[in-house]
């Protein structure tokens, strides 16, 4: 299958879906005019993909998301809820939420939303410096 | 946007449009009943999950972004802050023509001082005192434009417009405070080891700027510009320490108020003509100043009185309460009469009096005889000594000057008394004490006392001439009390007798 690649721009973030890859990364900051019209080719892009996974493959989905709205956060939520069913059904997906260094605030968001998942692997990662 | 929400919750309204039609039916099988049911308790449970985890989320959002704002508003005037954060639309602020008094000031040889701080004492010196100032520049509601190291720049009249008049007297009276907490600070300074005291100049002008944002796309100031903006930075320059210079037409608005030196004519750079400049110098009145302070120095008196929040009661007790203080330090309460480091203070003025002028000086010890025996309490003795006091003080001329030496021991100046009538001027004042009855405890008795006398003579110590007058006493004293001695104070001559 085809990757998604989405450029990133002023209110919107950088989506590079790579399928041959098994990377799935949501890079920049969103609080996009329209949410749900611009993560429906996301949420398609994923069904596609998750229909096709095999079991014992891989994936990491890595968010470093910088600001985003609470549209996005809802977004989020449904994002994470199918890779938890997916998790659910024995797919091997990881969810890797990136965070810069001293961002207590990001790192909290990591953390609301990981508390919400059971199946899925939801790691906190700090960002080291360059 | 009410579209993007709409779908945002697609799915869960598909659920609650599929439980809304099943119960449209009033015939429903009930393994379809169950069936929905658990569809929607899924969905419910989810959106429970979502609606939490989300209002935390925009919970945490909201605090840092009140952060933020927070950070932010140090950073740019509080006016300018206000302005941007209630403005609804995404308006800038146009540029604009308006009249404004702009303010500037700077610390006078700073670069010098700055040269040989650490950095780290430099930044702790200069917060100390950009936060003195910039307090002062919001009492008086001045827009902060910016700093430039230890420059501040000020401007009255936008965002917010009052009247010409007020901004200039506003931006005038705020220099005046100013300058008054430069005197604070140098003291502060000073404590905490900085040697140079460093004093501010300040300049003010008034005219037409342009005021609005300048700047790129991505950074904006917003800042005036104009020509009295240069006036007042070259006012600021051209003032000496200390000093507020403002123009002329600065002056035109506040000359009711403040009073300014004669006026100066300058001539400033990137200006042809030349500059009528006013130096403020205080405010008319006590208007803004009701604070009154006594700080005599000399006698370590140092009061403050408010009268906005004073009453005339406390008022009349502050005033009392030193009155009190000043009597008790001079005197001896139970006489009245000057005490004893008050009354020989006073005999050594009367000796250089006397050298200066070469005029006669007596002087005298009075003792009360047999003080001791008489068996009372110390106020009924203390009542006895007020009274000979008082008959010492009658009998003496208006110009003699009596103390409390002692316990039972009076000292008498007599300025103009020589050698000659000591004898008789003093055994007068003795025969008074023996001829006047007085009432001790209920009893009418008599009392006596011994005197010791002598003159003033030239070069002797004021050490000396007590000893010669403690000498007469002794020798009165001896020959039983109720008597006269008196004997000259040189030391050649210390044991001749007059008597």
């Amino acid at each position: 299958m085809e990757n998604l690649i989405i450029e990133e721009t002023k209110f919107s973030p950088s989506i590079v879906f790579d399928g041959e890859k098994h990377s799935l990364s949501i890079t920049g900051k969103s609080y996009p005019e329209n949410t749900s019209v611009f993560y429906a080719p996301v949420f398609s892009w994923l069904e596609d993909y998750i229909e096709k996974l095999d079991d014992n493959q891989e994936v990491g989905v890595n968010i470093e998301l910088i600001y985003f709205n609470s549209s996005s956060s809802k977004v989020l939520l449904d994002f994470f809820d199918i890779l938890d069913e997916a998790a659910e059904d024995g797919k091997s997906i990881a969810v890797n939420w990136i965070y810069e260094e001293d961002d207590e605030d990001s790192l909290e968001f990591g953390e609301e939303f990981k508390e919400d998942y059971e199946s899925l692997t939801f790691n906190l990662v700090e960002k080291k410096p360059e | 946007m009410s579209t993007d929400k709409d779908s945002l919750f697609s799915k869960e309204r598909v659920i609650v449009k599929s439980a809304e039609n099943l119960l449209k039916n009033s015939d429903i099988p009930l393994e379809t009943l169950l069936g929905s049911y658990r569809k929607l308790l899924k969905g419910y449970k989810k959106l429970l999950r979502h609606a939490t985890t989300l209002t935390r989320v925009s919970d945490n959002q909201q605090r840092k972004l009140n952060t933020l704002l927070e950070r932010l508003g140090r950073y740019v005037s509080f006016q300018l802050f206000k302005k941007i954060a209630e403005e609804k639309d995404d308006n800038e602020i146009k540029a604009r023509r308006t009249k404004l008094t702009v303010f500037f000031s700077d610390l006078k040889d700073f670069s010098y001082t700055a040269s040989h701080l650490e950095g780290e004492t430099l930044s702790e010196f200069l917060n100390s005192y950009l936060e003195t100032m910039t307090k002062i520049v919001i009492k008086w509601g001045g827009t902060l434009d910016k700093y430039m190291g230890d420059a501040i720049m000020v401007f009255f009249g936008d965002p917010e417009f009052i009247s010409d008049k007020d901004h200039a007297i506003r931006c005038v009276k705020m220099a005046i405070e100013m300058r008054e907490q430069m005197k604070g600070l140098r003291k502060k300074w000073y404590k905490m080891g900085y040697q140079e005291p460093l004093h501010s100049r300040m300049g003010i002008a008034t005219g037409y700027c342009t005021v609005g944002n300048f700047g790129s796309s991505e950074r904006m100031d917003y800042t005036i510009i104009g020509s009295p903006v240069n006036l007042a930075s070259r006012l600021e320059t051209a003032a000496d320490v200390d000093e507020i210079f403002i123009s002329h037409e600065t002056w035109g608005y506040i000359n009711d108020e403040i009073i300014c030196d004669a006026p100066l004519t300058l001539n400033l750079k990137g200006f042809h003509q030349q500059i009528i400049a006013h130096k403020v110098l205080y405010l008319k009145g006590n208007d803004n100043n009701d604070v009154f302070c006594i700080l005599d120095e000399i006698r370590g008196e140092n009061i403050e009185i408010d009268f906005s929040s004073i009453s005339k009661n406390e008022l009349i007790r502050i005033i009392k309460l030193q009155e009190t203080l000043k009597y008790r330090a001079i005197h001896d309460l139970t006489t009245g009469l000057m005490n004893r480091e008050a009354i020989l203070k006073r005999l050594e003025v009367e000796m250089s009096r006397s050298e200066r002028e070469s005029n006669a000086l007596g002087v005298a010890l009075i003792e009360i005889d047999t003080l001791h025996r008489i068996e009372q309490s110390d106020a009924v003795l203390e009542d006895v000594v007020r009274k000979i006091a008082e008959i010492i003080c009658t009998a003496i001329r208006d110009y003699d000057i009596c103390g409390r030496f002692d316990e039972s021991v009076f000292i008498l100046i007599s300025p103009g008394t020589g050698i000659d009538t000591i004898p008789c001027f003093f055994d007068r004042i003795r025969k008074s004490v023996e001829n006047k009855k007085i009432l001790v405890h209920g009893h009418q008795m008599r009392m006596t006392v011994s005197v010791g006398g002598t003159c003033y003579e030239k070069k002797i110590t004021l050490e000396s001439l007590l000893q010669a007058v403690e000498a007469a006493l002794s020798k009165a004293r001896k020959k039983g009390g109720n008597n006269v001695e008196c004997i000259r104070s040189s030391i050649e001559c210390f044991n001749k007798s007059y008597s």
